[in-house]
């Protein structure tokens, strides 16, 4: 298995200083099976060995190029919890990991679950604000596989999934973003309700409600059902928008009011990594934050940063990126020791000589 | 009640079988079910093999014919175990996105056959066996046709 870091990291997208990725995800099941939780494992093997067939056909291949399937069971533990790490695959499976599998594109970009909670989950991510693109690439996949199997699909119901609050369009829109002036002002509570009123949601990316840690939130769309795709998408695009104002208001507002108190931090937060001997991952994750939002401000540091830099921290720092980074077997209390050293490299800041 | 057929599984599905003018009946599960399907013409259970169609069989009421799960299991849960599940939910919104692409030129066959097998289904509960084995004859005539239409 791959070391890469996934493309939806790049930081070549719109919108790359507030908006880190876009994904789409759209449910499909397979008409002759029931759901993956009443299904026998041989079904499921059945099911994984069909997708494997089919991912090297040339009808497959003209379409979406080479793609691979990993079957989780045969892959390590530490393997399995870094594709969790970089958002492929659910927290579910890494506990029902038997007769599930992955199938991933080169560039991670896209992806296809395979026995989660839905028979098939087609997955496309992309870096920055692109909803556009990373619904054409993921409406693609779903007519290529559609000639390859008869989906349950209701006239009225659309497509059946397994979940009913899934039912319908079965697609899940969600976007990255990195809102500190927000969090830091309380303009999220507002946000997060007027969200709701038109049917989003959004969620801390690491941690839930108090405990979310390094301002990074997902907002995605809560209806599946009597909406077109495209509806959701445009509708979505254009809260993103507004967030995306609002967030830079409030951050001009902060380095209007405070600006000496939000440098001190942000300097402190580039000294801690520099000079830091044991760091955890939240703690980590704080001062990138802070970093990111320095460097969305135009600060200039003694070592030029990128965000491309800082968006993989997001998925080294955490438990398997960083044994992988490391290529090595750590235990917690071993691995907040590492840390610093990951930071130090990745953002060229090595300060311990 | 387990399975007449594999003993595994919970019956969900009553059968019927016919020879001459004789009828037995047999509970099986879903997965047999399947099984049957699939091998219609290539029998792999001695006692399945004059089998000619299916009547759902539903001991309490208010359970899926198809996976067995109770409405109230359901209620519990919110988890569904199988597509027809959903018959136990009302939604109110119609899905007015994508459509499969393929559906579009079967649906029609597949209607067709789904009212041609209630009414067999009929036809066999009123135990007019001849009327049925014409019925299901024209089915399983529709069922090819729908075979050959996907493979090419
Ligand atoms: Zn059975
Ligand atoms: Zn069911």
């Amino acid at each position: 298995m791959t070391n890469k870091l996934p493309n939806w990291l790049n930081a070549k997208g719109h919108q790359n200083d507030i908006v880190i990725s876009s994904r789409v995800r759209l449910a499909r099941n397979i008409d002759e099976y029931m759901f993956p939780r009443n299904m026998t494992r041989l079904e499921k093997e059945k099911l994984l060995e069909s997708l494997k067939d089919i991912i090297e056909t040339p009808e497959f291949n003209q379409e979406l190029g080479k793609m691979t399937l990993i079957r989780l069971e045969e892959a390590t533990p530490i393997e399995r919890q870094y594709l969790l790490e970089k958002h492929l695959i659910s927290p579910d499976m890494l506990e029902k990991y038997p007769s599930t599998g992955i199938v991933l594109g080169l560039d991670e970009s896209i992806s296809i679950l395979v026995n989660e909670e839905d028979h098939l989950r087609i997955q496309s991510f992309f870096s920055g604000l692109n909803l556009e693109d990373a619904y054409i690439i993921a409406d693609k996949i779903d007519d290529v596989l559609e000639k390859f199997y008869q989906y349950s699909y209701h006239e009225q119901y659309g497509y059946l999934t397994s979940c009913p609050s899934n039912v319908g369009t079965g697609i899940r829109f969600s976007v990255m973003m990195h809102l500190p002036a927000l969090a830091m002002n309380g303009g999220l509570e507002k946000i997060s309700q007027g969200l709701k009123k038109e049917g989003f949601v959004i969620r801390g990316f690491f941690g839930e409600g108090s405990k979310a840690y390094g301002d990074l939130y997902q907002i995605s769309n809560q209806f599946t059902i009597g909406v077109k795709e495209t509806e959701i998408m445009l509708s979505l695009n254009s809260k993103i928008n507004d967030i995306i104002e609002l967030e830079k208001e409030s951050r001009s507002k902060l380095f209007l009011e405070q600006e000496l108190h939000i440098k001190d931090m942000i300097f402190r937060a580039y000294g801690n990594l520099k000079y830091a001997l044991i760091l955890s991952a939240k703690e980590g994750m704080n001062d990138i934050s802070l970093l990111r939002l320095g460097l969305e401000r135009g600060m200039k540091f003694d070592q030029d940063l990128s965000y491309q830099q800082l968006n993989n921290l997001i998925v080294l720092a955490q438990p398997a990126g960083l044994q992988k980074y490391f290529a090595k077997t750590m235990e917690p209390e071993e691995r907040d020791g590492k840390r610093p050293q990951l930071f130090q490299e990745i953002l060229k800041i090595g300060g311990n000589k | 009640m387990i399975c007449q057929n594999c003993g595994q599984h919970e019956a969900t599905i009553c059968v019927v079988k016919i020879t001459g003018n004789k009828t037995e009946k047999q509970y099986i599960c879903q997965y047999c079910v399947n099984k049957l399907n699939e091998n219609f013409n290539n029998i792999i259970n001695p006692f399945l093999g004059s089998i000619m169609e299916l009547n759902n069989w539903q001991p309490g009421g208010d359970i899926c014919p198809t996976c067995g799960q109770s409405k109230r299991k359901w209620e519990e849960t919110g988890k569904l175990n199988c597509k027809d599940c959903y018959n136990f939910l009302n939604i109110s919104k119609k899905h007015i996105g994508k459509r499969p692409k393929r559906n579009q030129q079967e649906l029609y066959l597949i209607n067709i056959i789904k009212e041609k097998q209630n009414q067999l289904k009929k036809l066999i509960e009123q135990e007019k066996y001849e009327e049925a084995a014409i019925l299901r004859d024209e089915i399983k005539g529709l069922k090819e046709n729908k075979e050959d239409k996907n493979d090419k």
